[in-house]
């Protein structure tokens, strides 16, 4: 495989079922992509097994299940911090773009790829039927595109194009 | 004996371990407990199981947690196993997606109260008995889209 590194495609996602998801879109497209998949995510206990670069940030997704003040507050610090280290990382391998699946801190690395010229697209999760997740909604108008797993989402993302399931 | 699997992810789910942590003559439980403050008493447990889907045909029966990961691969697999949402989170992901097994009847779902009343062996025997619908999916057909649009190889919609 072409390892050419200006072409690298970053994948974020989440621990558990959003990195699973991140998972099978490398196992499935590793050999169409010009360069290679390059893993963002704070999944730390290595329960997922992946085949390509991966770049652990600490993690920060357990603190938005229990959305309490306090949670939310070590979220935005913990998360800035983690986001500029991912991002000195990155900005030594420059991306050509991002493919993101969830949860909300998916959010900065969009807007950060919008801003950066780099295309920018989310994946809403699979597990979502009857009502978007709010990074989806955001997304709906904040990535270049938005694509859905699940049919029964189409009405409640208008522009969420229809990919069937990974 | 009867073994049984009780997996709830990164997240914790003490009510699911605590109304699970029964004893039984009959049936042998193990607890993946996460980062939960209950520790079972009466059964095996560990905090996280590396590459814990490789574990589960030694197992007769599952009970997860509506997690994603472990709801689509069990329902990928030959595996009997129960879901079980967990409404300790603060968003409602695990509902939808339990809603979506247990309407599409893929496999058999319970909340926590419902669990109270039953012994493992029931359980067991209702997961067992139970006579599921095989899940099928429409396999992700965007990737090559997706990955020439970035690219910028193309990659129109189709």
């Amino acid at each position: 495989m072409n390892k050419n590194l200006n072409k690298s495609v970053l994948l974020i996602a989440g621990e558990g079922g959003h990195l699973e998801q991140a998972r099978r879109f490398n196992e499935m497209n590793q050999k169409l992509v010009n360069g290679e998949f390059i893993v963002v995510t704070d999944e730390q206990e290595k329960n997922v097994k992946l085949s390509c670069e991966v770049i652990r940030m600490k993690n920060i997704s357990a603190l938005t299940k229990q959305r309490t003040i306090r949670n939310m507050m070590a979220f935005m610090v913990l998360f800035t911090i983690e986001f500029v280290k991912t991002l000195y990382i990155l900005f030594k391998t420059r991306p050509c773009g991002v493919i993101a699946f969830g949860p909300i801190f998916c959010l900065p690395f969009i807007f950060w790829a919008r801003v950066s010229g780099l295309k920018a697209v989310y994946i809403e999760t699979w597990s979502k039927f009857y009502e978007p997740t709010i990074t989806a909604k955001i997304c709906n108008k904040l990535a270049h595109r938005i694509y859905i797993q699940n049919i029964t989402l189409k009405d409640k993302l208008v522009n969420g194009i229809y990919g069937g399931r990974l | 004996m009867i073994k049984g699997l009780v997996t709830i992810g990164t997240t914790t789910f003490d009510s699911l371990i605590k109304v699970l942590d029964k004893p039984s003559e009959k049936v042998s439980m193990k607890f993946q407990i996460a980062g939960g403050i209950y520790k079972p008493v009466n059964h095996d447990y560990e905090k996280f199981i590396p590459d814990i889907q490789s574990h589960y045909s030694e197992f007769d029966f599952i009970v997860t947690h509506a997690g994603a990961g472990s709801v689509y691969t069990l329902l990928e697999s030959p595996m009997k196993f129960a879901v079980v949402a967990n409404v300790e989170r603060s968003d409602d992901h695990q509902l939808e997606l339990a809603r979506f097994v247990g309407s599409n009847n893929y496999a058999q779902t319970y909340t926590v109260d419902e669990l109270q009343a039953l012994s493992l062996l029931q359980i067991y025997e209702t997961i067992i008995g139970k006579d599921c619908v095989k899940y099928k999916k429409e396999v992700f057909f965007k990737g090559k889209e997706i990955i020439d649009y970035i690219q910028g190889n193309g990659g129109g919609i189709s």
